[in-house]
């Protein structure tokens, strides 16, 4: 059997955007520089790009260029970092996959599947492409559960987030949050970054959780998200197709830390008359 | 045939060779004597070499009580006298299985394969495949160590460990259970297996 090639990547922008992807594709991220990736299994890249916030990490044997997009004058300096001691899980379904990457680790296999236990730089990520539901987080420390079944067939076959059977992560927490559009709860698309100590995916099932505690910030520059310091849980509620529906953000009166959001001003002359201000929640 | 091939494989698999080890007559794939190291007796001074036809073994432990180790299979082979009665087989293709009492065999394959029955390990090179049925699951890599004392396999070289629907991949070295039960980087496999947090 020739080698399986496992390529992920993500690339963020700093304010909140990113794009996460597998395989050789072609990507271009929110501030118009693009890269290509050629999978090779067995070599990590990782691209960094303090000034600007832009960064890239990648596993597999990669080959990457970074180029200006259009109406730039010049790329932004990279740092080249080889990191060919990650140890990757992939997780495979009909129409996507979930992909855990650590510098160490371990899989237990069981009756139903593999229970994965990943340390170092970790990063999470799940894709459903028939939805086009991607999921990213990274932290210390990961321990996810999959049943071992790749048939849509059975809970635990599906793509994305629902092969996992539940994920806890922890140390250095932070997730790409992505808002669906939900004019029930008035809440308009778009993304954040939350950063957090401990991360839990809760059980499968209509309403699903994804559970951030500890010490919490929240930054976007969407129009209703703003920035939230102070909380101690972030609690995101997903529908069926894993998109976010709700979020709830809950502060600690007795730590003694306010919880406070602040949302931009909309530029002038696109006053859409919500969202704007700030205060305390 | 079959055994006088076994009796000649027990040679290929042992890196040392006692002088008891190969009782009675012995031939090679062309039905020749075969020359074993009792007959020839090597020297420091005069290293060498015997090649073997197809045939296979199984290496049981020396010390008692006895257990088989593994089942060695090969078309080739060639022993090195080193020292006074001693060899080193390598053998070519080496396919096989891993041996345990009570439990399912591991069947292996690699291009090449060497066996030692005193330090119970076993070391696979090029192309190694090790696959497991319960879980089912299949490793691949470029070299292999079983240490049958320590239960333990020892991958090296682009691996990878894949599942129905899960894959492992890595170029650390892993450790693992020999039905790969467990896999995992060594500090994180022996925390592991040692029940520990």
């Amino acid at each position: 059997m020739p080698p399986r090639a496992i390529v992920d990547f993500i690339v963020s922008n700093g304010q909140g955007q990113s794009i996460t992807g597998a395989g050789g594709r072609r990507v271009v991220t929110a501030s118009g520089l693009e890269f290509t990736i050629t999978p090779k299994p067995g070599v990590g890249v990782r691209f960094t790009d303090t000034p600007g916030g832009l960064s890239a990490v990648a596993k597999g044997d990669v080959t990457g260029r970074m180029v200006p997009g259009a109406g730039k004058a010049s790329a932004p300096q990279m740092d080249l970092v080889t990191s060919p001691k990650a140890i990757t899980v992939t997780k495979s379904a009909d129409s996507g996959s979930s992909t855990l990457i650590g510098d160490s680790g371990v899989v237990k296999w069981t009756k139903v599947g593999y229970d994965v236990d990943v340390k170092g730089n970790v990063v999470m990520t799940s894709e459903d492409k028939k939805l086009a539901r991607s999921f990213r987080a990274t932290g210390g420390r990961a321990t996810v559960r999959f049943e071992d079944d790749k048939s849509r067939k059975t809970p635990a076959g599906g793509n994305g987030l629902d092969s996992v059977i539940d994920a806890t992560l922890t140390e250095r927490v932070k997730i790409d949050v992505q808002l669906a559009a939900n004019p029930g709860l008035n809440q308009e698309k778009g993304s954040y970054v939350a950063t957090g100590d401990k991360l839990v995916l809760g059980p499968r099932g209509t309403q699903r959780t994804l559970t951030l505690t500890g010490n919490i910030t929240i930054s976007g520059a969407g129009a209703q998200t703003g920035t939230v310091s102070g909380a101690t849980k972030l609690i995101l509620t997903l529908n069926s197709k894993n998109e976010i529906v709700g979020e709830e953000i809950i502060g600690d009166e007795t730590a003694g830390v306010p919880l406070t959001t602040i949302i931009p001003l909309p530029p002038p002359g696109k006053a859409t008359g919500k969202g704007a201000g700030g205060g305390a929640a | 045939m079959r055994r006088t091939l076994s009796l000649v494989a027990f040679l290929v698999t042992a890196l040392v060779v006692g002088a008891g080890c190969a009782k009675g007559p012995s031939t090679n794939k062309s039905g020749e004597p075969a020359k074993t190291g009792a007959e020839k007796k090597p020297t420091d001074a005069s290293p060498q070499a015997i090649n073997l036809g197809p045939g296979d073994t199984t290496a049981y432990t020396i010390d008692s009580p006895r257990r088989p180790l593994w089942t060695l299979r090969w078309e080739s082979a060639r022993l090195t006298g080193v020292a006074q009665k001693q060899f080193i087989g390598e053998v070519t293709p080496a396919s096989g299985e891993i041996l345990r009492v009570n439990e399912p065999s591991i069947p292996f394959s690699a291009d090449r394969g060497r066996g030692d029955q005193v330090q119970k390990k076993l070391d696979l090179d090029g192309n190694v495949k090790l696959s497991s049925q319960s879980p089912k699951v299949t490793l691949f890599c470029q070299s292999l160590r079983y240490d049958a004392s320590a239960k333990i396999v020892i991958a090296k070289g682009n691996v990878r460990v894949e599942s129905v629907s899960g894959t492992l991949s890595t170029d650390q070295e892993l450790w693992a259970t020999p039905d790969l039960r467990i896999v995992g980087t060594k500090d994180e496999f022996l925390q592991s297996r040692s029940g520990l947090p």
